[in-house]
């Protein structure tokens, strides 16, 4: 086990740079910020000083290699378009996102198990149908649509939420882990917990539908296959009562499947982070990359993907992890 | 008892991986850092203040698409960081409200010489700064040397000091550098010296661009100046009080400000990436206005005049979106295609069914509300038969006309085409009813959009691009693109194309260096003739663009080249 995890663990460092050259060699290849930094119309002159200076006129490979060995001293750059260390703008809007993504990640796991399960214990009822179409609709919403017709919604003709930004204004809040929940948890700040969790609501409800669906169609199937089995019919049989047959003996081994697909839906809740973030204002991960691809600021789309890439990393090599406790015949060698 | 805590654990693993997971956080972030320490300015890390939101009439919440980059005027060109710019930094002029002549700021007044080379500026007195240091001749001429001088200590760079090299030509030591030094002549007054005459200077000196920094905020924060990490120092009517990255910038009142104070108390700026959310943001009166930057489409402008709680701010327009002809392409050096272009197009169709209530047909490079305009000029009519007829002389001529004209579309809104795909379609079928097979390619934007117009004479025949003025002078409309040579326009990078036309190009020079008013504006007029009747390439659209505003905002002053927001009253 211990072995797996560091076989799986050195796999790591061709991954990272695989990503992080893939994506330099793809931008370059694509412009340089050039053109985001001196505007509609640059005199070829500008254009070839602010390469220069930025060293875009090296080889490729000189122009990575200077960004593994600053990586390596542990200096992650400063971003070309705000001129701030990449570090301190990571350590803001990385929580924000996880923030975020956790919120939707909580409410996709506590609609969409529940939902599975009463939809796979009661196959073919009123309630599987139910959930089996939101499900479809739910996984065919572009997050974007939804996203404005729950601001237009609940943000301005119901008027239940804030539509836009991370907390309120008249709010005061000392920062610590920039989780604004978190924090105000720790300080014990009434109103600023209660204006975060306001504001992240809508953000949240949008990103979660995805994975939700996700969830509840695999929760759904699996316990269906699972209730199936001839332990499930000995224990209806030896008059277990069936709200104990489908909570104690089926939902523990229907969950393998649910972990992959929670696992997997991590991945798309950070790529769904990036339109969420920008219809609702999220000041995220997602819109810090997007914005940075769009202007060609190395630095940060460097360590933006190199992040987003761990994660992945991590989540997989967790879920893998994870398949062993739950199902004691899985093993790692 | 024990398969229950089981499946209560087997859910608590579900909720726990992903925070497993995030919780790692990456070796990255932990790294240790190279970088200079934070400071401890009140920016980032500072706690949430007390800005009252909506019900307090003194705060004004004012939303804008992307978050500032810096908010060091010297090395901005973006519109989000120059609005924010514009309310804590002041220079030398300023622009009138509602107009683009020059003003008297931190200088009460000045005197040129008879050549035009000596300018004298006379500083007001009793200014400090948002540090309490004292504005003066020495602080004047720090700024200027940290701007102008590759060398000083606090200039970042040719590269980032993008707007000195533009306006004034070069930095110090090179020949076309306008400025040639800078005095001080006491402690109050002091003295530009030019190496050529420029009429545009006054304005030039009101851009946000060239307004000054408190010297000893810049020295003691160095490279984090005005970066998120640190702080701006300078001297206008509100200062900087907090600065959430992507999130919000607060400003608040300066209570030490020489001149009249402002009635708002505070600005926010909001970022609001989204334009549809921002409108509903609006509407749903979270926010008090929305930048002109928005560009709402005909749609949105519509709902917003129907709105009895939003008022629509036309500000005046001030801006060209153009048909760019690359000459670099032998068969547009032909006169008679460029003419078939130019009577091929139906502007005023174009007006009629993409933005009719905020734009206007444009027949000059620049808007004619500024002054060498030429009114005399009348437009090349929509002719699609006379279109045609130029087009045959043209071939009868030996011109080849390519089979695809590859016709370069911008892929995102600017505020000069709020449309820009729609337009390229328009405009394409235009060109087709000739006979021009015209292929669009929409290349990400800005880059490699536009590198490969301005460095790559080969790639496009014809493009979509335009420009807003900066001082308000028309210096700034026509010398920067028929000064000289200009890969757009007329040669591909690489040697190829024609020469750029010397007639326009000594007029606009001459222009800028000519003190008589009225001699300047003459010339001015000659210029946009020449242009048109060479059909350089085709002035399409002036967008006027409108600032979105909540009915209890009252005093705004619809301005040319900036919002306006100091003299805005909250009801």
């Amino acid at each position: 086990m211990i072995q797996y995890v560091i076989r799986r663990l050195l796999l790591v460092f061709p991954v990272i740079i695989g990503v992080t050259f893939l994506t330099f060699a793809m931008l370059l290849a694509t412009g340089d910020p050039t053109s985001a930094m001196a505007g509609e119309h640059a005199s070829p002159a500008l254009r070839a000083a602010i390469r220069e200076e930025l060293g875009l006129d090296d080889p490729l490979l000189v122009q990575y290699g200077r960004f593994v060995w600053r990586l390596l001293q542990g200096d992650l750059g400063r971003s070309i378009m705000t001129r701030s260390p990449v570090q301190s703008e990571l350590k803001l809007f990385f929580p924000a996102t996880i923030e975020l993504a956790l919120a939707a990640m909580f409410l996709a796991i506590l609609v969409g198990i529940p939902l599975g399960i009463l939809a796979g214990s009661r196959h073919n009822s009123f309630i599987d149908l139910g959930t089996t179409f939101g499900a479809l609709i739910g996984v065919s919403m572009p997050i974007f649509w939804l996203g404005l017709m729950l601001l237009w919604l609940f943000g301005l003709k119901l008027n239940w939420f804030p539509t836009t930004g991370r907390i309120g204004a008249d709010v005061q809040l000392q920062t610590i882990t920039n989780l604004y929940i978190v924090d105000s948890i720790i300080t014990g700040n009434i109103p600023a917990l209660t204006s975060a969790l306001r504001y992240i609501t809508l953000p949240a409800l949008a990103l979660a539908t995805i994975p939700t669906a996700f969830i509840a169609r695999m929760t759904r199937s699996a316990m269906i296959d699972i209730l199936g089995m001839d332990y499930i019919r000995t224990a209806r049989a030896k008059g277990l009562v069936e709200r104990l047959v489908v909570t104690k003996h089926a939902f523990k081994n229907a969950l393998l499947p649910v972990v992959t697909v929670v696992g997997l839906q991590t991945g798309s809740l950070l790529a769904g982070a990036i339109l969420t973030e920008t219809i609702f204002a999220w000041p995220g991960m997602g819109r810090w990359i997007v914005n940075a691809i769009v202007a060609r600021n190395f630095p940060v789309v460097q360590i933006g993907v190199l992040v987003f890439a761990l994660i992945f990393i991590a989540v997989n090599l967790l879920v893998d992890i994870s398949y062993g406790w739950l199902d004691p015949r899985v093993r790692y060698d | 008892m024990k398969r229950n805590l089981n499946v209560l654990l087997s859910l608590l693993v579900l909720a726990s991986l992903v925070l497993a997971a995030c919780g790692t956080t990456p070796a990255a972030t932990q790294a240790p850092a190279t970088q200079a320490p934070m400071t401890e300015a009140p920016a980032t890390e500072a706690p949430m203040t007390e800005a009252p939101v909506g019900t307090d009439t003194s705060t004004l919440i004012f939303a804008q698409a992307a978050d500032a980059g810096t908010l060091d005027p010297a090395i901005e060109s973006s519109a989000n960081s120059l609005q924010v710019i514009y309310h804590i930094y002041e220079g030398l002029t300023d622009f009138e409200p509602g107009s683009t002549t020059p003003i008297p700021r931190l200088a009460t007044s000045w005197e040129a010489s008879e050549d035009g080379l000596e300018w004298t500026f006379h500083l007001r007195e009793g200014v400090t700064f948002h540090d309490g240091t004292p504005f003066n001749a020495d602080a004047v001429v720090f700024n200027f040397e940290r701007w102008w001088d590759t060398d000083h200590p606090y200039n970042l760079g040719a590269d980032q000091f993008i707007y000195w090299d533009y306006m004034f030509q070069g930095f110090k030591g090179s020949e076309n550098s306008v400025l040639a030094g800078i005095e001080k002549v006491d402690d109050m007054t002091v003295k530009l010296i030019l190496s050529k005459p420029n009429a545009s200077l006054l304005n030039t000196l009101a851009m946000e661009n060239f307004r000054f920094a408190s010297p000893a905020a810049i020295e003691e924060q160095g490279e984090d100046y005005a970066t998120a990490s640190g702080m701006p120092v300078a001297t206008g009517p509100f200062k900087l009080e907090e600065w959430v990255k992507e999130d919000h910038i607060t400003l608040v009142r300066n209570e030490d400000y020489w001149g009249e104070k402002p009635t708002l108390e505070r600005i926010t700026y909001r970022v609001i990436p989204d334009s549809s959310a921002a409108f509903l943001a609006l509407q749903a009166g979270e926010i008090d206005m929305l930048t002109e930057w928005a560009s709402p489409g005909p749609d949105q402008l519509a709902q917003a005049e129907a709105d009895p709680n939003i008022q629509v701010l036309y500000n005046p327009s001030f801006n060209v979106g153009y048909l760019g002809l690359n000459q670099a392409k032998e068969w547009l050096q032909n006169i008679n295609v460029r003419l078939a272009i130019a009577h091929a197009i139906d502007k005023e169709g174009i007006v009629a069914a993409l933005n009719p209530d905020n734009s206007e047909a444009a027949k000059e490079f620049q808007p004619p509300s500024l002054w060498g305009f030429n009114e005399s000029i009348e437009d090349y009519p929509y002719d699609p038969t006379l279109a045609a007829e130029y087009l045959q002389t043209a071939i009868g001529e030996g011109v080849q006309i390519p089979d695809s004209v590859i016709f370069y579309v911008m892929p995102t809104p600017r505020i000069y085409f709020p449309q820009p795909q729609q337009l390229g379609e328009l405009i394409q079928a235009q060109l087709a009813e000739i006979g021009l097979n015209v292929e669009i390619q929409s290349p990400a934007w800005p880059d490699p959009y536009l590198a490969d117009l301005q460095e790559d004479g080969t790639k496009a025949d014809i493009f979509l691009l335009g420009w807003g003025g900066d001082n308000g002078d028309p210096d700034n409309f026509l010398c920067v693109f028929f000064c000289g040579a200009d890969t757009q326009f007329n040669n591909d990078g690489a040697g190829g194309g024609v020469a750029p036309d010397e007639e326009i190009a000594q007029l606009l020079r001459d222009a800028v260096a000519e003190t008589d008013f009225d001699t300047r504006q003459t010339m001015y007029e000659q210029a946009n003739q020449l242009l048109h009747d060479r059909v350089i390439s085709v002035p399409l659209l002036h967008i006027t663009a409108p600032t979105l505003a909540r009915s209890n905002i009252e005093g705004y002053v619809p301005s040319p080249v900036r919002e306006v927001l100091t003299y805005i009253v909250k009801k």
